[in-house]
Formats: structure tokens, sequence, C-alpha cells
């Protein structure tokens, strides 16, 4: 009960703040500061003169508001985004701005806003932020930054604003915008707030112009090393379509007669003319190295922030491709089983981070539907790497089967429960080097202490 | 187009010296203020910068920090509730070091973390208010005029000096969009509003005063007039005394019965008033040391330590009856007046006293006609009753055990006078109708009734202590616990008679608040604080050791601040604070970036000066030019700088080459080159 009271009023607290910080300029906040300290001290008229700090403070912000009305500037924008942004970086997009009025602009603020939703009470409780453990008690328990950053993270990142010096008349400016994103996923903008502040500089004017789009922010990614599984090359149902280029496939193997269906290129011209009858190459199977990477989306009592570490290591092993003529296929389970190729034609890495970008937690009970995925595709695997979120005993029995396979495995397992830093290496006991921690927070440096050598002996 | 600053940055210039000196007038502190002002306003001029890094400005911020908590704790117990305005009034000087520093620094400004522990920890990749620089100069000027006006000088000067300094803050921060004289006609129009809003404010408040006085008067602590005593008898309104605990005493053992502690007593009543006009207080000459003999040469029995809350630096406070000796108190001076008042010249706040007395309240005058006479008003209805009792024809003893048994068996206890008794006579209606009432009424009607049938009465206000508290070990006495009683003199003795119901104290606790254990804990603790705090037995010395105390703290500072070879005299080359925050950048070679960048190629961003003359090369070929650069490179990076004769060789190239372009600029198409070069 209190603390679902204490919430509203962060929320309500969160609001004011917001309009505060648009509305008012630093000074205009400062002048509002002394105003509210100057109303504390001299509510008693008898005992202090801060009552005519207070009317002047009152005065001048009363003044400064009724100035406002005048702001009938009308404008259009447009905002040019690029095609993908990444968690937490800073990138820059352009935002044009056209005055459509007869009258000159000057000093106007800029503000591109994100759609933003408030979080729910259920949200607020469940929510850790990575900071928490740096703040102080107060902070923890009462959840005000815990609340900012959870906000923060909705809305997906912060966008400068900049201070357009001048707009002309009917004139049209680019204006670079920077923004830093916090999270993968896409972002939302949905408005332009374009703020005058009136003639002592305390409050400012807002037109607010909606004005909506998209842009998808890829996971952070690592530096990690190139796994280069030692897997046996594998036939390949899907043959010549399945890698048309690159690889084996051009290996001649003998030449039969034709029959339909048999592509024309595949036609031995000389033989054709030479026994009047058409004849095909025929060449080997396909076979090569088809490398699976399954991230754990199973999240259940994990901490979000271990399952966005986790896809951040799966999106770092997409882009450190293993070689160039080999596959790698992402798997995971969301609203149902994927399985996303890359490489040899199969698709782009970008496809494989976009697709990262959007993952969600999975639920629970289709923990099994992993197991298959694997299973079904383990003739054509050559080896796995497994991003997992915890070493229960399903993910072991899960590890336990794909060695059975016969296939190679290297776990890297995310957390940050201390527990299971040194975690037992259960199925992988023969090969415990295989079984790498990375523990949240360290991910980088955990992965610049890997030994690749060892982790690929055997 | 520049990025939205979100920040204050630094105020104008002489805007915190004229300020300083504004709180310096207004709180006579002024030869302080000239200094700080002098300070402050000479460090944009001064060629010395402190190299302080981030952590030293937590340091220093931690320290204004803890001077004032320390401030806090010390100010409060000292001064009480008035405290809050002699924080304020000091806070200048509290934060005036954090400031200085600021601006003899070379950053000019701190992290936000300096003033915020909560977000030093914090990863500013994650949270980019950690890594938020501030300058603190504005909101220093706010707390400036705030501590200014806790000042003695009430003069509508103030006002004028503040929006003088106010309007001036704001002048430099005004939107260029606006021409002066709007500006102007605006400032004029806040102004007139201001001064009007001062107007109707002080006019708001003596309107609120004349209606509500009565009723915050009831929450407040009370002074008890020794001479004078207005009862609630006939008062509109429900009674309520606060929770707030006023009196605390240590016996040596337990309490049998309720204990009354007087303050005072009163011989003649009138219309709801008690007063002792003839009240004449004889200043005691202490017998010992901290011993003063209330009544030399008497018998005591008894004994107790007594703590109470003084109001004024002289008041009187609870005894118990027949008090002969009190003792170890640093009292200035101790009276006493006929009437059992005694009245303490000491100090505000708390107070603790020892007390020696006996059975027989020997410290009250014999009787006389005043403690026998009854208002004329009322004469009648307590003939009446008097007769209707048969008090006549009884013994003095009897009169008295029968006026009680009255009372105890007709009587309740009330504390919401406002339903029963409108208006009138009161104490008629009292004895004859509602039969109802609090502990004024009883104390009064009995006093007034035994005056009647010849028995010398007076009323006698004070305390009436029966709860333990088990958290302090020691009896206490709340606001709500004020009773009064009746003092008869029978066979040569005042005797005390307490007529009110004994279910008072339950009903007056029945409205305690339920938060009552946690602020008894709180009172607790800030009584203990101010106990340890104001030793009485202390020399005057050793009560100003929290001042002692910062001394070795700010020893601590000294040395974080100035011995650790932080200080550097940057003379050489450098002319102005600007030029301090970016060595070099008055370099002359800028001249020549200029005019290359203005003829022929624009400089890209993040390019170095070498790789720009670099692809300058295929128009332009000097040594002279690569020489200047060196000169200027030295000048822009080397921490040591050039020497005066190096830095005019620099300016001398700079304007040689200025004025013979003709001999390193190649006389061909430049675009054609520059193209040719990419």
């Amino acid at each position: 009960m209190f603390r679902r009271l204490l919430y509203k009023n962060l929320k309500f607290l969160f609001r004011v703040s917001q309009w505060n910080k648009h509305r008012l300029t630093p000074l205009g906040l400062l002048i509002m500061g002394g105003m509210i300290s100057s109303a504390i001290f001299g509510v008693d008229v008898r005992q202090s003169l801060a009552f005519y700090i207070f009317s002047i403070c009152i005065s001048l912000l009363l003044v400064a508001s009724l100035s406002l009305i005048s702001f009938q500037g009308r404008f259009g924008v447009k905002r040019l985004l690029p095609q993908y942004g990444v968690a937490n970086q800073t990138f820059r997009y352009r935002l044009e701005i056209s005055n459509r009025t007869n009258n000159n602009q000057q000093d106007l603020l800029i503000a591109d806003e994100l759609q933003t939703r408030l979080p729910e009470y259920s949200e607020f409780t469940s929510s850790r932020d990575p900071q928490d453990k740096n703040r102080n008690r107060f902070d923890r328990v009462i959840g005000y930054p815990r609340l900012l950053s959870l906000i923060r993270n909705k809305s997906g990142g912060v966008v400068e604003t900049i201070m357009l010096e001048k707009l002309l008349a009917k004139e049209t400016m680019q204006t670079v915008m920077e923004m830093t994103a916090s999270r993968r996923g896409y972002v939302n903008f949905s408005a332009v707030k374009i703020c005058r502040a009136d003639p002592f500089g305390l409050v400012r004017a807002i037109r607010k112009l909606g004005h909506q789009s998209k842009l998808l922010i890829l996971p952070k990614t690592y530096e990690v090393p190139v796994v280069e599984l030692k897997g046996f090359r594998k036939y390949q149902k899907g043959g010549m379509s399945q890698a048309s280029l690159v690889g084996d496939s051009q290996e001649f193997m003998s030449l039969r007669d034709y029959r339909p269906g048999d592509p024309i290129r595949a036609i031995h011209w000389r033989s054709y003319a030479k026994m009047g009858t058409p004849v095909v190459k025929e060449f080997h199977d396909e076979f090569f190295v088809r490398q699976g990477l399954i991230l754990d989306t199973f999240q259940e009592e994990t901490s979000s922030l271990v399952f966005e570490e986790a896809v951040s290591v799966a999106a770092s092993f997409c882009i450190t491709l293993p070689g160039q003529d080999a596959i790698l296929d992402l798997m995971f389970i969301a609203d149902k089983a994927y399985r996303h190729s890359s490489g040899r034609g199969q698709g782009r890495t970008e496809s494989l981070l976009e697709t990262l970008a959007c993952v969600e937690a999975a639920p629970a009970h289709s923990f099994s539907k992993l197991q298959t995925i694997v299973h079904e595709h383990s003739e054509e695997t050559s080896g796995i790497i497994c991003v997992l979120l915890s070493w229960d005993s399903k993910r072991q029995a899960l590890i336990e089967s794909i060695i059975r396979l016969g296939l190679l495995v290297i776990v890297f397992l995310i957390s940050d429960n201390p527990k299971l830093f040194t975690p037992e290496p259960g199925p992988l006991s023969d090969q415990a080097q295989r079984l790498v921690v990375l523990r949240s927070g360290f991910i980088q440096a955990d992965l610049n202490k890997l030994n690749l050598s060892a982790l690929l002996e055997g | 187009m520049s990025r939205g600053n979100s920040q204050l940055g630094p105020a104008p210039v002489l805007l915190i010296g004229a300020a300083l000196l504004v709180w310096g007038w207004q709180c006579q502190k002024l030869p302080y203020a000239i200094l700080m002002a002098l300070l402050i306003e000479l460090s944009p001029v001064s060629p010395w910068r402190w190299a302080i890094t981030d952590k030293e400005f937590n340091t220093l911020s931690d320290f204004s920090g803890v001077v004032f908590f320390l401030s806090v704790v010390y100010i409060f117990s000292d001064e009480g509730a008035r405290g809050i305005f002699v924080i304020l009034e000091v806070l200048p000087f509290i934060l005036f070091p954090l400031l200085l520093v600021q601006q003899y620094s070379v950053t000019g400004d701190m992290k936000l973390s300096a003033l915020f522990v909560s977000l030093r920890k914090l990863d500013p990749a994650l949270s980019p208010e950690a890594k938020t620089r501030t300058n603190i100069t504005l909101p220093y000027f706010i707390i400036c005029l705030l501590a200014a006006s806790t000042g003695n000088q009430r003069s509508i000067l103030f006002f004028f000096m503040v929006a003088t300094l106010l309007i001036y803050a704001i002048f430099s921060r005004r939107s260029k969009r606006y021409s002066i004289i709007t500006w102007l006609a605006t400032v004029a129009l806040a102004l007139s509003i201001a001064f009007a809003t001062q107007h109707g404010l002080r006019s708001l408040q003596a309107s609120i005063e004349a209606s509500f006085l009565g009723i915050f008067d009831q929450f407040m602590w009370r002074y008890r007039d020794p001479s004078r005593a207005t009862t609630a008898i006939g008062s509109l309104g429900r009674l309520k005394l606060s929770d707030r605990i006023v009196l605390r005493i240590k016996t040596r053992e337990k309490l049998l019965k309720p204990l009354y502690l007087r303050e005072a007593s009163y011989s003649s009543f009138g219309h709801g008033i008690w007063n002792s006009q003839q009240s004449e207080f004889t200043v005691i000459d202490p017998a010992r040391d901290k011993v003063w003999e209330l009544n030399p040469g008497q018998e005591s029995t008894g004994k107790m330590h007594v703590s109470t809350y003084m109001t004024r630096e002289e008041s009187v406070i609870p005894v118990p009856h027949g008090t002969n000796v009190i003792e170890n108190v640093a009292a200035i001076e101790i009276a006493k007046n006929q009437f059992g008042a005694v009245l303490m010249d000491m100090r505000e706040g708390w107070v603790q006293y020892d007390v020696k007395y006996g059975d027989a309240i020997y410290a009250d005058s014999a009787p006389d006609s005043n403690d026998l006479s009854i208002i004329n008003y009322y004469r009648k209805d307590f003939e009446k009753l008097a007769a209707e009792l048969n008090l006549y024809s009884m013994s003095d003893t009897d009169k008295i055990k029968t006026v009680q048994d009255y009372f105890h068996n007709n009587f309740t206890y009330s504390l919401n006078p406002s339903q029963r008794y409108p208006r009138g006579r009161y104490m008629a209606k009292f004895l004859f109708k509602t039969k109802r009432g609090h502990c004024e009424y009883f104390a009064t009607a009995t006093a007034l009734l035994l005056r009647t049938v010849g028995i010398p009465t007076r009323y006698a206000v004070g305390y009436s202590i029966d709860e333990y508290s088990a958290l302090e070990g020691q009896y206490i006495a709340r606001a709500r616990d004020a009773h009064s009683w009746t003092l008869a003199h029978l066979h040569g003795e005042w005797t005390v008679i307490d007529t009110t119901p004994s279910v008072w104290s339950g009903q007056e606790a029945e409205n305690a608040s339920v938060f009552e254990p946690v602020l008894d804990l709180w009172a607790w603790l800030s009584y203990s604080w101010s106990v340890w705090q104001t030793d009485d037995g202390a020399d005057e010395e050793e009560e100003n050791y929290l001042i002692w105390l910062l001394i070795p703290l700010l020893a601590v500072l000294a040395w974080r601040v100035y011995f650790r070879e932080r200080i550097k005299n940057s003379k050489q080359g450098v002319q102005n604070y600007q030029q301090i925050k970016r060595f070099g950048t008055n370099s002359s070679f800028y001249r020549l970036v200029q005019f290359l960048e203005t003829s022929y190629r624009p400089r890209q961003a993040g390019e170095t000066l070498g790789s720009w003359l670099n692809k300058l090369k295929p128009i332009i070929s000097s040594d002279k030019l690569r020489m200047a650069l060196t000169l200027h490179y030295r000048y822009r990076f080397d921490p040591a700088g050039l020497s005066s004769a190096e830095l005019s060789k620099l300016d001398l190239i700079v304007h040689e080459l200025l004025e013979n372009k003709d001999l390193w600029i190649r006389q061909e198409d430049p675009n054609e080159s520059i193209n040719t070069a990419r």
C-alpha cells in the first residue's frame, strides 16, 4: 500500500520534473528554486525578509509566463534517420526544420521526443537497475533513480536538445541531433518540440509538432575471438541451393544422362555434341562447416540485465563468423522456435542482428522446443556455441544431449550470481574448459581472458 | 546551432561580490563579507589557479557537508526552532570554501557528483548525470540573498537591493530577440507586481494573525506568568494540549500517587482570571556554590532531579510543594515569591536541577483577606451550595472532606466545554447544571466554595506527574499534564486539595497521537543531545569544543588542498582566466590558420595542423611556416610553455609570413593544386 502510494508520488514527481525541464530554462529553475526557498523561510514576514525575494521571484516568473502567449510560430519538421543505431552508443541524425511564417525566429531550443510510456507498478517493483549497487540505501529503497533509469530504458534513449540561433522566414534548415540509445529494439520518435524563451530567459513557450518515426537499435556487441569449432564437415541436404557460390560445390564427380529437371548449365556440351543426347555433369554433394549458436531466452529467475548481456554476447558471435565458408545458425525460442542462418549466401549478418535486436524472453514451459530444434538440425550441424543464462538440470540435460549427438559444444554461461561463477561442469566434466562463465557487468574483461586454444582443444 | 545548454553557467561579474556585501550589511558581517567579495571578484583577474582534481572537490564538498551538519546540530540545540534562521544566516560562510576553490580552480566548475555523494559511484555511461558538470556561483548567489533576508535591517531598501541584483543576474541571459526597451518595460512591470505582492503578503499575515493567533497559541510553549493566570473557563472550542514532553523527574522511590509540581499559585479570582497582584519576588543568595536554600534550616525528607524546558532566560520553574533547597544548577539568579513560585534566571532550553523538599509548605506566606475573597458575581451561588452541603456547621476537616466527596461523586471530567457552556455564568452552570468541566473549573470552584465557608484558599497551577517512561527510566510530564488544584490553609498549614476526578489524566491520554512513541523517542534523543551538549558544569571554553573539533578537520583539508604542490603559478604566458583554461589559445599562429582557411582550404574537424599544412604543400613552401608550427605546438601543449623571447619569435615569424605572402605562396591556381594533392 505504502509502496504503491510512493510509486504514484514518484510518477507525479517525474511528470513535474519533465514539465520543469522543458518549460523552465536553467536560470528559470534557479529563480523557481529561490521562490520556493524564500516561500518556506518567509512564511512569517516578521521572522525574515525572505518574502521580498519571494515577491520578486514570483513576479518575474509570472510576467515571463504571460509574455509567452505571443509565440505564434508555424514550423515543419522532417527527421532523417540512419538505418540502425547501436545500443549504448551515441549516433547522429538530421532534423529538417522549416519556418513557415514570414517572421525570423531566434534562439529556438529544439527537443526531439521519444515515445515514453511510464512503467506499471509491477514493472517498477520487479525491475533491477545495474547502477543500484552503486547507489545509497535511500535511493535504492525509494527507487526514484531506478524509475528514471526504467523510463529511459523504455523510451530507448536520450536525445540531446540543440539551440538554433536563427531560423529565417520561410527558410528550411538541417540540424544535427545526437542520440544515445539505452537499449536494443525499436525506438519510436513521437514529436519535435520547438521552444522559445521569454524576454527574461526564464520560461519557454513550446510548440509541439507530432512527427512519428521508428529506428531499430541493434544490440551492443563485444570483441569476441573467432571460435572455429573443429567439427566435421557435414552433408548439406540443400546442396547447391543452400550454398551456391563457395566451398566444394564445383567438385566434379562423373557424367550421366540428362534427366528432366536437371539445370541447363549442368549440361556437358562437348559430350552432348559427341553422343547426340544430353549428358550432364554430376558433382559431389555439399559438405561444409555449419555452426550453431543457441541463445537461451528463458529468463525465469535471472534478471533482464543478464538476458541483455546474453543477447549482446550472441550478437558478438554473429558478427564474428567462423571463416568464410561456414554457416552460422542462430537458434532461439521466443513465441516460437527460430533458426536464422548467415554466411555462404544464406543471409546477411545484419539480418541476424536485426533478429537479435527484437528478441524477447520466452515462456519457461517452452524450453523443450530448444532441444527439438537442435535435434532437428543436428545432422547438418558441426558444432554449437551455447549462450546460457543458467546452469540448471534442464540446461545441463540439453548440453548432454548435444554431446550425445556427437557435436562439439562450447557453453558461455552469463551470470550475475556469484554461486555460478565456478559451476560444476556436469555433462562437460571431460572438457570443463568448454564451460566458460562470463560475469554480467564484466563480460569484455572475461572475454579478454579467454584462452582460445584451450577452449578448442580435444 | 549549438547543443542546448542545460547548465546554469557562471554568474556575471560582480554579482556574487554584491550579494555578499548585501548579506554582510544585513547580517552585520560586513568586514567578512568585504573580504569574501574581494576574494571572489578578484578570481577572474588573478593569475593563480589551483589544479584541483574531481576527487579533491569531493573531499572539499564532504567537508562543507560535515561543517553544515555540525552547525545544524549545534545551532538547533542552542537556538531551538529559531536556529533555522541562524543556519541560513551562516550558510554563505559554510559554502564559501567550496565556491572559492571552484573560482580559483583551473576548470572553473565541478562535477555535480561533488555535491551529491549518490552520483559518485555511478557509471557515467549508464547515468549521464554522473558526468554532468556544474558551476555553483548562481546557487550561491541565491543562498546569499536568502541569508541576507534573515538580517536585522528591516527596511524596504532590501527589497530594491534584491530586485537590482536579480535583474542584473537575468540581464546577461536575456534573449537577444527582444529589444532593450521591451526588456526594460517587462522588468518594470514585474517589479511593480513584486512591490504590490510584498505589500499584500504583509497585510495578509497581519489579518491571519488577528484571526488565528489564539488557535496557534494553544500549541506553543506557554510562559507561566507568576502574577496572572488566564483560565479556559468559559472559553469556546475544544481544549487540546500537545503530547510534547516538557518535564522529566528522577526520584529515588517509585511514586505511589501523582506528584504535584507547582509553578505558581494565585489568590484573587475574577471572571476567568486568577492573579496575585501583590506578588513580590525576593532574590535568594546562594548558600554555597550552586546551592540555594529557599527555607533555611527546614528539614527535607525527599529529593528529586528535575529537567524542564525554559522558554525564556528568566522563567518560573516547577518545584514540588515544600521545596527547601534547589541545587546543582548553574543559575545566574534564583528568586521566590510569597506564593511559592520560584523564578530562575539561567538560559533558554533544557535545564536541570536537584530539589530537596519537606512535607510542610513553608515557602508560602500566611493567608490574608485576598485568600478569602469571592467575586460578588458568584457569591450567592457558592453560599447556596455551601448551605445545601451543610458546610457551615462542620469542622474545617469535615468541610474539606465533604467538598471533595461532593465533587468526586456528582461531577464528571470533560475537555469539551464548547458544547456545554456557550456564554455567561459558566461557573454557576458548572455547579448546578452541567456538572462537567476540566481541572480549572474544579480547582476554582473548590477554592471559592471553601472560601465561602471561611477556609483561606489559593489556586495553584503546575503539573501532575504519574507517567513513567521505561525508555528514559524516569517520570515525564507532557504539555497535556498541565494541571490546577487548590491549596487550603488548614490547621496553620497549606494543604493540597485536588477535587478534579482522577480520570482526567486518562482522558487526556486518550487524545494522544498514534505517533507518540516515535515522537517520544525523538524527544528523548534530542533531549539527551541537548543535555550532553549544554553541560552546565562545563567552563565556557569547554562549551565551544565543537569549534575546536573543527580545527583538526580544517587542518586536514588545508593539507590536502594547499601543501600537495597543487598550487601553480601560471603567470608565464597566461594573461587571464579564459586563457588559463586552454593554454596557448591566444597563439598568433591562428592568424595564419585563419588566413589559409579562408583563402584556400578549410581544416576538417579533427585534422591536425600538421597534416592540414601537408595537404596545402602544393601551394605553400616555407621553412619558416614549419618553424612557426613547431613553436605553436610547444606554446599550445608543452607544460613549460614558451619563454618570452620564443613567444616574440613566433609573433615575428607569423607577422613576416602574413606581410610577405608572395614569398611562400606559389602563384598558381591554388584550387587546382589542392585537388591534385587530394
